[in-house]
């Protein structure tokens, strides 16, 4: 449900559903890997989001969020997956911090099956070029690696 | 990594490459790559953003050659496959 209303462009009920599916006690531990990944995602959005409006308390309390969720699915994976090691490490940059030491895994993983996908929705966190290329075709899915 | 380049170099990061030089491993390893069957949509993102990565006219255009050619090589192995 949180990655349909993540499609759909819905941030606020999507965080709320995969809020929702974290909080099921029988969860598998690479599933919620994968809730806390997208998770992340979507509180990086909600930050940006709060940005735009000029509510620099919100952005802050967001990557905070995104940063905890996001390095919780990084403890959670039992190996590197570029797509994840991707992401958090496009997201750290995007926050000031060096990361580039995650980018440097996800190339050496050369894990060519995980892959990350963006819509218009998560389209703010990516870097101007791939901006571009999901504004032509709505989504984009790309591997990790790439 | 080339995407951030200028980035990291601005911090002071030392790459071990020059931009051009990743640009090349990375074609390089997308050209290796692309004759995966079924990968044909991933192959064409990956393409697509390497010759945005390309600041010449040039370097875009080589891009897009080479996932022409990329693709003419996965259809010629379906061919044979089929044949």
């Amino acid at each position: 449900m949180g990655w349909a209303y993540g499609c759909l462009g819905r941030l606020e009920e999507a965080i709320q559903n995969y809020e929702q599916a974290l909080a099921v006690p029988i969860v598998p531990q690479a599933m919620q890997a994968s809730i806390d990944h997208n998770l992340g995602c979507m509180y990086h959005v909600a930050a940006l989001a709060a940005r735009q409006v000029g509510d620099e308390q919100q952005e802050r309390a967001y990557l905070e969020k995104a940063n905890t969720t996001l390095g919780k699915a990084l403890k959670a994976s039992d190996a590197v997956k570029a797509g994840l090691y991707t992401q958090y490490g496009n997201f750290l940059l995007a926050t000031g911090k060096i990361a580039h030491n995650y980018l440097h895994q996800a190339i050496a993983s050369g894990d060519n099956v995980s892959e990350i996908c963006y819509g218009l929705l998560e389209q703010e966190t990516v870097t101007p070029a791939l901006q571009a290329y999901i504004s032509q075709q709505q989504e984009v899915t790309l591997r990790g690696i790439d | 990594m080339i995407h951030h380049y200028e980035n990291f170099q601005g911090v002071g990061i030392a790459m071990a490459q020059t931009r051009e030089a990743y640009l090349a491993a990375y074609q390089a390893f997308l050209d290796q790559r692309s004759s995966q069957a079924g990968q044909e949509q991933a192959d064409k993102t990956a393409y697509h953003m390497l010759g945005s990565l390309y600041e010449s006219q040039e370097g875009q255009e080589a891009a897009a050659t080479a996932f022409a050619r990329a693709k003419m090589v996965v259809q010629e192995e379906a061919i044979q496959d089929v044949s």
